[in-house]
C-alpha cells in the first residue's frame, strides 16, 4: 500500500511544470476563496458591531408585542430579580434597561423630532458608552473667527481650518488628525484646542440634564448650558413634557441617531413619560456571539408570559438581510470560479493521462493490475489538490491575520461614503472559522469529481492500443 | 498562412480543446451575465435617484444645506425661475417648501420632512406620483383640505396600515389562483381588523397548513394590507416667527419606492396649504429641483447655473446620492476586474494545454525551425493558437451571456427574498439586467490580452527547442 | 561552380568527462547539380556534417562557405533566414505539417519568402505535378502514402528555389517501390532543373543512383569518389 503513495508522488515530479502549473491554479482558487471571505465576513462583523453592538445590543428584552408595536404603551415591569438573573447568565456580558420613546424637542424657534432615551448611566458605559462619544472641541464658526486673528499660525492650518466649519471632535487626537498637525505640534494645537473647547460632561445618576446628539444640537442650535423642550405622549395617554437643560453633547457614527437622539437619566425618562418600575427594553451584550441563539433561549424561559427575548435579526432584519444578500453574492462568485477551477483540473488529468497512455499500457502488460494505477494516478491528483490547498491556505493566513490586527483602511471618497454611512472606514478581515477549512473541503471534493471520468477510463484500458497507439 | 495554421492547429486534439473552450464559455457568460446584472442595477438606482428622488438637479440657499430652519430659503428665488425658464436643456423644474415636522396619529408617531409642492409641476419633474400602491388612494386628485401623501412605511409607523381581509381581498385571491379551499379557511377571518403584520399571520396561520403557508402566505397577507385612507395626521413643527403649530392632514395617497429610506422620511403636502400655515410667501421656497432633457446635459447646466447665481448651491444628483455616484463613477472599472478575475483564473487552465500542445509537437517545430521559419513566426503562431483557442470560447460565452441578459432584460430577476436588505440601502429588489456594446469590445480585448499573456509559457518553450535535436531521428 | 567550400571543419561534443570527436578535420567542395550521397556507419559523424552544412549546428572550428558566405561566423538569427531562402531540406520523417494539404505545404514556405500571390499558385502547382501528385495536391499528409508524402516533401524543399537539398535518410521508412519512385524523381529534378541533392544514408538503392558518394569515418573523409551514374548520358 504505501509504495502505491511512493510512486504517486514521484510521478508528479516527472513533469514538474504541469504540476507547477495545476497547483499554481488550486492556489490562486484557495486563496482568492479565503481573502475574499474573509474579507467580507470581516466587514459584516464590523458593521454588526459598529450598529449593534454599539446601541440595540445582540438580544432584547421587551414586551412581547413590542416589535409589531414600539408604543410606550407596551412597556414591561424590569423587576430587579429579572435584572439580576440577566446579568447571571454566563454569556451576558451586559444588560441595560432602557425607556425609548418619541417626543417633539425644542429650542425657541427650533424643532426636531427625537428619540428620547433613558438611561442607566453607569450601567450604560458598559454598553453603548455615551461618554466616549461626548464632543469635547467643536469648530464653531466663532471659535474659528477667533483663531484666524493669531498671526503666528500657518497658513495651511488656517486653509484646513476653514474647511472642518462646525465640526465637532470627542478627541484631541481627532482635531489634530484632522488639521494634519503632529505631536510636535502641541503648542499650537493647545491653542486650537483652548479656543474651540466646549465644557461636556457625561450624566450623574441622579442629574435632570440631558445629553444630546451633534447633529441636533447643530440643528437646534443648542450648547451645554442651553435648555430644550420635551414633550410627546407618556404611558396610557398622559401628556408628558418638561424643559431640561443641556449638560453633554455626544457624537454618534450612525447619522441616523446622531440627529434625533437625547439621552437622559432612566429615572428622568420614567418621570417624563409616567411610566413606574417599567422599561421598554433590557438590552444585552454578550460574551460570545456565537452563542447568540442559545442564550436566546436560556434567557427566553425565564419570563416566557408577557416578554419575549429578540435577537438583533429580528430587531434590525433590514441588516440581516443587507449581510444575506452581500454573503450570498459572494459565494455565487466563488462558484464561478470553483467551476471554472474545476475544469482545469479536469483537462490536466485527461492530459496527464492521455500522454501516458502508452506507459499505462506497459505496465499493464507486464503485470500491474489496472486498479492499482487508477489509484496511483488519483492519489498523484489528490496529492496536487493538497500541494495547492495547503500553500494557498498558508499564504492566506498571514494576509488574514494582518488585515485583522491592521486593516486595510479607506481613503477619499470611499472613506467619506463610509462615514457617511455610519461606519468607520475600515475592512477588516475575519479570523480563521470554519469557512476556512470549508475551502479546503470544497477543493478536496472537487479535484476527486475532476478525475473520476478519466482516471475511471484506466481501468477500461486496452494493453495492445495503448502500446502501438492508434 | 500562420494564422490559417493556428486556427487549424486548435481541432488537433479535439477533446483537449474542447474542455477548454468549455470552461472559457462558463467564466464568459458568467462575466457577461454578472456584468449585465450590475449594469442594471445601476440603472435602476439611478432612475429612481433622478426621476423619483433627486432630479439632476437641485437648488438651495447654502444654509439651508447646514440647517434644515424654514428661514433658509433660496433668496432670488423669482431671478432663478426666469433663468431657468429660458434654459432649453431644462425639461421642467418644480419649487418645494420643506419643513421638519412630527407625526402623530393616536397610535404612533415618527418624525417626516414635509414636502410642500405644486401638484403640476411636481408631477412633471418626479415620477413618484406613479407609485401610488393599488388600494393606496390618489395623488392629490381628491378636493378637501389638507390632503397628504404619505408612503408605506411611513403609514405602517403611524399604524394606518393594517391588515384585513374583505371580500375583494378573498377575489383579488381566487384571482391568484388560490385554490378554493384555502380561501374557504380564510372565511372566519372576513373583517377582522389586526394592526400589525404579525397580528394578522399568527391568527391565520393557525387555520392553515404549512404547505399552505409557505406557498399562498405572502400573497394573503399582501391581499389584506388595508390602509385607512382619509385617517388623520396630526403635525407639530414650527412657522415662520417660531410659533409652534399643530395640523391635522388627511391621508390621500400612499406611494411605495424602493429606497425605504426615502420612503421613511418624506411626506408630501400642497404648497399653498403649508405656505399659509407656516406663513412664508408665494417667492419663498427652500428647494428647486430641475429635470433636464438630457441625462448627459447634467454637469454643464449645473455650471451654468452656478455662473449666474453663485450664491446659491446648486447640486447635481451625483452629489445628493453619493452612494449612486460613486456606483456609477467605478461601474466600468469594477466590472472588468470581475472580468480579469475569470480570465485570470481560466489562464492556468489554457497555459496547461498550450504547453501540452508544443510539447507534442517537439518533432513537427524542430522541422519548421530548420526550414527557416524565424522566431517571430514561432512565437506568433503558438500565440496565435492560444488566442483563436480562447477567442472561440470567450465568443460563444459572451453570445451566451448575452443572450440571458436579453432574456432577464424583459422579465427581470426578482431578489424580493432578500429585497428588505437592498431596499434599506436604496436599491430596488427587482433587476433589469442590461448591457451596451462596449462591454464587448472591452471584453474581447481583455480575452486577446489573456491570450497573449497565456501563450508566453508555451512560446518560450518552443522556441528553446533545438531544431538539431528536435529531428534527431532515434535510430 | 562550387557552391559549398567546406575548409578544416571540426566538430567535438564535450559531455560530462568523455570528448567526442565526430568530425575530424574535413575539407570539402561541392559543386552545382551534384547528386551526392555521404555515407558511413552510425557514428561516422554523417549527420553531424550534414547538420552543419545545413546550417543547424555550429562547428568547432573551420569554415563552411555557401556560395562564398562563411556560414559559421553568421549570428543565429540571421541564419534561420539563410536557410529558409538558400537551403532545402528533406527529413527522415515530420517533414510536412499536419493539419495542411500537400498543395498548402508547398505554399507555405513560399509564403514565407514574401511570394506574390501569383507566383506561389503557379510554381505550387507547377511543382507538385513535377513530382507526380498533380491530382493530390489537395490531400492532407495522413491521406497520402509515406513515399508521396517524402515527394511533397522534395517539392516543398524545392519550391523555395535553394542552393541545395539537403535529405537526411529520406528513404528509411519507404518500402522499395517507393523508394524507386522517390529516387526517380530526384534524379529528373536533378538533371533536368540542375537542383544540387545531398544525401546523407546507408540505404544501398540510394547509394545505387549516387552520382559521388563520400565515405566518412570516424569523423574522417576515408574515400570520395565519382559513381558510374555520374557518367551516364540520359
Amino acid at each position: 500500500m504505501k509504495d502505491i503513495f511512493k510512486i504517486a508522488w514521484r510521478n508528479l515530479w516527472r513533469n514538474r511544470r504541469r504540476t507547477a502549473i495545476t497547483a499554481a491554479s488550486i492556489f490562486f482558487a484557495i486563496f482568492f476563496a479565503i481573502c475574499m471571505r474573509s474579507f467580507q465576513l470581516g466587514s459584516y462583523d464590523h458593521m454588526i458591531k459598529q450598529i449593534i453592538e454599539a446601541y440595540t445590543g445582540y438580544l432584547q428584552f421587551q414586551h412581547k408585542d413590542y416589535l409589531d408595536d414600539p408604543s410606550i404603551d407596551n412597556a414591561f415591569e424590569a423587576s430587579p430579580e429579572l435584572l439580576q438573573k440577566i446579568s447571571s447568565d454566563p454569556n451576558v456580558k451586559v444588560a441595560v434597561p432602557r425607556i425609548e420613546s418619541f417626543a417633539l424637542a425644542s429650542t425657541g424657534n427650533l424643532s426636531k423630532g427625537v428619540m428620547v432615551s433613558g438611561i442607566a448611566p453607569e450601567q450604560e458605559l458598559k454598553m453603548s458608552n455615551p461618554a466616549q462619544k461626548l464632543v469635547h472641541y467643536r469648530l464653531s464658526n466663532e471659535a474659528i473667527a477667533q483663531i484666524l486673528q493669531d498671526k503666528t499660525i500657518s497658513s495651511t492650518t488656517l486653509e484646513k481650518l476653514k474647511t472642518l466649519d462646525d465640526q465637532s471632535y470627542t478627541t484631541r487626537s481627532n482635531l489634530m488628525a484632522d488639521l494634519g498637525l503632529t505631536a510636535e505640534d502641541h503648542v499650537l494645537l493647545d491653542r486650537i484646542c483652548q479656543k474651540t473647547a466646549i465644557k461636556g460632561r457625561y450624566l450623574k445618576i441622579d442629574d435632570r440634564c440631558v445629553l444630546i446628539s451633534d447633529r441636533l444640537a447643530k440643528y437646534l442650535k443648542a450648547g451645554v448650558g442651553d435648555s430644550i423642550v420635551l414633550m410627546g405622549q407618556g404611558y396610557q395617554g398622559a401628556s408628558a413634557a418638561n424643559i431640561y437643560p443641556i449638560c453633554g453633547i455626544v457624537k454618534l457614527p450612525s447619522p441616523e441617531l446622531d440627529n434625533k437622539l437625547v439621552y437622559m437619566t432612566i429615572d428622568q425618562a420614567a418621570e417624563l413619560f409616567s411610566l413606574s418600575g417599567q422599561v421598554t427594553s433590557i438590552a444585552m451584550n454578550l460574551n460570545n456571539t456565537d452563542e447568540m441563539r442559545a442564550t436566546q433561549d436560556r434567557l427566553s424561559r425565564l419570563n416566557p408570559e408577557k416578554l419575549s427575548v429578540k435577537n438583533w435579526e429580528e430587531l434590525n432584519p433590514a441588516l440581516k438581510q443587507q449581510i444575506q444578500g452581500d454573503s450570498q453574492s459572494g459565494q455565487v462568485f466563488l462558484a464561478v470560479l470553483y467551476i471554472i477551477i474545476f475544469f482545469g483540473i479536469f483537462g490536466t488529468v485527461q492530459m496527464m493521462i492521455s500522454e501516458r497512455w502508452r506507459e499505462f499500457g506497459m505496465m499493464v502488460a507486464i503485470g500491474m493490475k489496472r486498479g492499482k494505477l487508477a489509484a496511483i494516478v488519483t492519489i498523484e491528483m489528490l496529492f496536487l489538490g493538497f500541494i495547492g490547498a495547503t500553500s494557498g491556505m498558508l499564504a492566506a493566513a498571514p494576509c488574514i491575520i494582518l488585515g485583522h490586527y491592521h486593516p486595510y483602511t479607506f481613503t477619499g471618497d470611499m472613506a467619506r461614503m463610509y462615514i457617511d454611512m455610519g461606519f468607520s472606514p475600515v475592512m477588516p478581515t475575519a479570523l480563521f472559522d470554519s469557512y476556512f477549512f470549508f475551502q479546503g473541503v470544497v477543493i478536496f471534493l472537487m479535484v476527486i469529481l475532476a478525475s473520476y471520468l478519466p482516471v475511471r477510463s484506466i481501468l477500461k484500458l486496452n494493453v495492445t492500443q495503448a502500446i502501438h497507439g492508434n | 498562412m500562420i494564422w490559417s495554421i493556428a486556427w487549424k492547429n486548435v481541432w488537433r486534439n479535439r477533446k483537449r480543446s474542447l474542455i477548454v473552450i468549455t470552461s472559457v464559455m462558463l467564466g464568459m457568460t458568467a462575466g457577461i451575465f454578472t456584468t449585465g446584472l450590475i449594469i442594471g442595477w445601476v440603472d435602476q438606482r439611478v432612475k429612481v435617484v433622478i426621476h423619483t428622488e433627486d432630479a439632476h438637479i437641485k437648488i438651495h440657499n447654502p444654509a439651508y444645506l447646514n440647517n434644515e430652519e424654514i428661514g433658509n430659503m433660496i433668496y432670488q428665488a423669482d431671478a432663478i425661475c426666469n433663468y431657468l425658464d429660458k434654459k432649453p436643456e431644462i425639461k421642467a423644474y418644480s419649487k418645494r417648501i420643506k419643513l421638519m415636522t412630527m407625526a402623530a396619529t393616536s397610535r404612533g408617531n415618527t418624525a417626516l420632512i414635509l414636502q410642500g409642492i405644486d401638484v403640476a409641476k411636481e408631477k412633471q419633474v418626479s415620477e413618484l406620483y406613479k407609485q401610488i400602491i393599488p388600494n393606496g388612494g390618489n395623488y392629490f386628485e381628491n378636493t378637501g383640505s389638507y390632503p397628504i401623501v404619505i408612503s408605506e412605511k411611513t403609514a405602517e409607523q403611524l399604524r394606518i396600515k393594517s391588515y384585513q381581509l374583505s371580500e375583494s381581498s378573498l377575489d383579488s385571491l381566487r384571482i391568484a389562483d388560490v385554490p378554493e379551499t384555502v380561501i374557504s379557511k380564510l372565511k372566519p377571518f372576513l373583517d377582522i381588523r389586526y394592526n400589525t403584520k404579525n397580528l394578522f399571520r399568527k391568527a391565520v396561520e393557525k387555520s392553515l397548513g404549512k404547505k399552505e403557508i409557505s406557498r399562498y402566505g405572502p400573497d394573503i397577507i399582501k391581499a389584506s394590507e388595508h390602509f385607512r385612507l382619509r385617517s388623520k395626521i396630526v403635525f407639530t413643527f414650527t412657522d415662520k416667527s417660531g410659533e409652534l403649530v399643530n395640523q391635522s392632514f388627511r391621508v390621500c395617497g400612499i406611494f411605495h419606492t424602493s429606497n425605504s429610506m426615502y420612503d421613511q422620511l418624506n411626506a408630501f403636502v400642497l404648497q399653498n396649504e403649508l405656505a399659509q400655515l407656516t406663513g412664508l410667501g408665494p417667492g419663498e421656497f427652500h428647494e428647486i429641483g430641475i429635470l433636464l432633457k438630457e441625462d448627459a446635459a447634467t454637469k454643464s447646466v449645473q455650471q451654468d447655473i452656478k455662473k449666474h447665481f453663485p450664491d446659491v448651491s446648486v447640486l447635481n444628483w451625483l452629489e445628493l446620492a453619493p452612494d449612486a455616484g460613486l456606483i456609477t463613477n467605478y461601474m466600468d472599472f469594477y466590472n472588468y476586474i470581475i472580468m480579469g478575475f475569470i480570465l485570470f483564473a481560466l489562464a492556468f487552465g489554457i497555459i496547461n494545454t498550450m504547453l501540452m500542445a508544443v510539447l507534442e509537437r517537439t518533432k513537427e517545430l524542430g522541422m519548421l525551425m530548420a526550414i527557416g521559419m524565424n522566431r517571430i513566426r514561432v512565437f506568433s503562431m503558438i500565440m496565435l493558437e492560444t488566442i483563436f483557442l480562447t477567442l472561440v470560447g470567450a465568443i460563444i460565452g459572451m453570445l451566451l451571456g448575452w443572450l440571458v441578459v436579453e432574456i432577464t432584460k424583459h422579465t427581470g430577476l426578482d431578489f424580493s427574498a432578500v429585497g428588505e436588505g437592498f431596499e434599506a440601502m436604496g436599491w430596488p429588489a427587482i433587476v433589469y439586467p442590461r448591457i451596451t456594446f462596449d462591454y464587448f469590445v472591452g471584453t474581447t480585448l481583455l480575452v486577446i490580452g489573456t491570450g497573449i499573456l497565456a501563450s508566453i509559457v508555451p512560446a518560450r518553450k518552443a522556441l528553446k527547442l533545438n531544431p538539431v535535436d528536435a529531428i534527431r531521428t532515434d535510430n | 561552380m562550387n557552391i559549398i567550400e567546406i575548409k578544416d571543419l571540426v566538430k567535438i561534443y564535450s559531455n560530462t568527462a568523455v570528448q567526442v570527436t565526430a568530425v575530424d578535420h574535413v575539407d570539402l567542395t561541392i559543386e552545382k547539380g551534384e547528386f551526392t550521397a555521404i555515407v558511413g556507419p552510425s557514428g561516422s559523424g554523417k549527420t553531424t556534417l550534414l547538420n552543419m552544412i545545413g546550417g543547424l549546428d555550429q562547428p568547432t572550428s573551420g569554415q563552411i562557405f555557401i556560395e562564398n558566405v562563411d556560414i559559421t561566423k553568421m549570428n543565429p538569427r540571421k541564419l534561420i533566414d539563410f536557410r529558409l531562402n538558400n537551403i532545402g531540406f528533406v527529413f527522415q520523417s515530420y517533414n510536412l505539417i499536419p493539419v495542411l494539404t500537400a498543395y498548402e505545404n508547398v505554399a507555405f514556405i513560399m509564403e514565407m519568402q514574401g511570394a506574390s500571390k501569383s507566383l506561389v499558385e503557379s510554381r505550387t502547382r507547377e511543382i507538385l505535378t513535377q513530382v507526380g501528385l498533380g491530382d493530390r495536391m489537395n490531400s492532407r499528409p495522413n491521406q497520402l502514402s509515406g513515399g508521396q508524402q517524402q515527394r511533397v516533401a522534395v517539392a516543398r524543399a524545392m519550391a523555395s528555389e535553394p542552393k541545395f537539398i539537403i535529405a537526411d535518410e529520406p528513404t528509411a521508412n519507404l518500402d522499395s517501390k517507393a523508394t524507386a519512385k522517390l529516387l526517380e524523381m530526384m534524379e529528373i529534378l536533378n538533371h533536368k532543373e540542375n537542383v544540387t541533392f545531398i544525401f546523407s544514408t546507408h540505404d544501398q538503392r540510394v547509394m545505387n543512383k549516387a552520382h559521388r558518394i563520400i565515405v566518412l569515418e570516424d569523423g574522417k573523409i576515408v574515400s570520395d569518389e565519382l559513381t558510374p551514374e555520374a557518367f551516364k548520358e540520359d
